[in-house]
């Protein structure tokens, strides 16, 4: 009978101590880009394909929640689809650093920098310490920049969000997605900036230069 | 009785700090990440 009541006090410690971490969590995309933009787009044109590429080893989750020992307790899944959000993320951070972001390809000039990306993961995961518990994102994103001058470049891009906390509800979660995909959008955007600044001509329009329509001379009036 | 469960929050309690099982080292960032771009073709000029 003792040991009886025993296993119970036991199972109802277990689940007591565990029992916020059973819930699945919804990782939301963030609410807001970059605090302050990257400036020096300077009106070069930029086509963002939307969305990126889908190459995650698993889309069914975008993380797992952890009980205070580590255990797994329940899974993250993503809220709406994240090679959407990532890639509109990337559209509106060009358009706040001052390139000129057209909403398709159509229409765009022949020197357009045309960016494509593949999402490879978004995993979001608590390491649970003694103290305290980090919540850790990790974002891997690859863009392809191609242009029909001809240009054809790639770049990796690995971000990672940590959040720390005492206690580890979706928020904490949400907040750890968000730095991860900060971090994402300081890399690329300036890696878009660095590739543009190599090729200045890329996103011009070379039409632009100054043209003599017509000419009046008004001093016989 | 009383004693076991000590020792077994115990146990659980110090062998329970969780490693990562997918995300990645906080050090192994530089490593995945590429510090230039690859060109593969260059636009004409």
């Amino acid at each position: 009978m003792t040991t009886r009541r025993g296993w119970t006090f036991l199972t109802v410690l277990v689940f007591a101590v565990s029992g916020c971490a059973l819930a699945e969590v919804n990782v939301k995309p963030p609410e807001a880009g970059l605090e302050k933009p990257i400036p020096g787009g300077n009106q070069r044109q930029v086509i963002v394909a939307i969305p990126f590429q889908e190459a995650r080893q698993s889309t069914s989750r975008c993380g797992v929640q952890k009980g205070g020992y580590g255990n797994e307790t329940a899974q993250a899944v993503c809220q709406g689809n994240p090679t959407q959000w990532i890639a509109e993320f990337l559209a509106r951070e060009l358009r706040a650093s001052g390139f000129t972001v057209p909403p398709s390809e159509q229409g765009a000039r022949d020197s357009a920098l045309k960016v494509e990306g593949v999402l490879l993961k978004i995993f979001v995961e608590p390491v649970v310490g003694f103290w305290s518990t980090t919540v850790e994102s990790d974002l891997n994103v690859k863009l392809v920049a191609t242009s029909k001058t001809g240009l054809q470049a790639e770049r990796t891009f690995f971000a990672k969000g940590e959040k720390t906390s005492i206690i580890w509800p979706q928020g904490i979660f949400n907040d750890s997605v968000e730095r991860g995909s900060r971090d994402l959008l300081t890399k690329m955007v300036e890696a878009i900036l660095e590739l543009m600044k190599r090729y200045p001509e890329l996103g011009l329009d070379l039409g632009d230069g100054p043209k003599l329509v017509s000419f009046t001379l008004e001093t016989e009036r | 009785m009383s004693r076991w469960v000590l020792v077994l929050a115990v146990v659980i309690g110090v062998l329970g700090c969780s490693t990562r099982s997918v995300v990645v080292k906080p050090e192994d960032l530089p490593k995945l990440n590429d510090q230039q771009w690859t060109i593969k073709s260059e636009p004409r000029r």
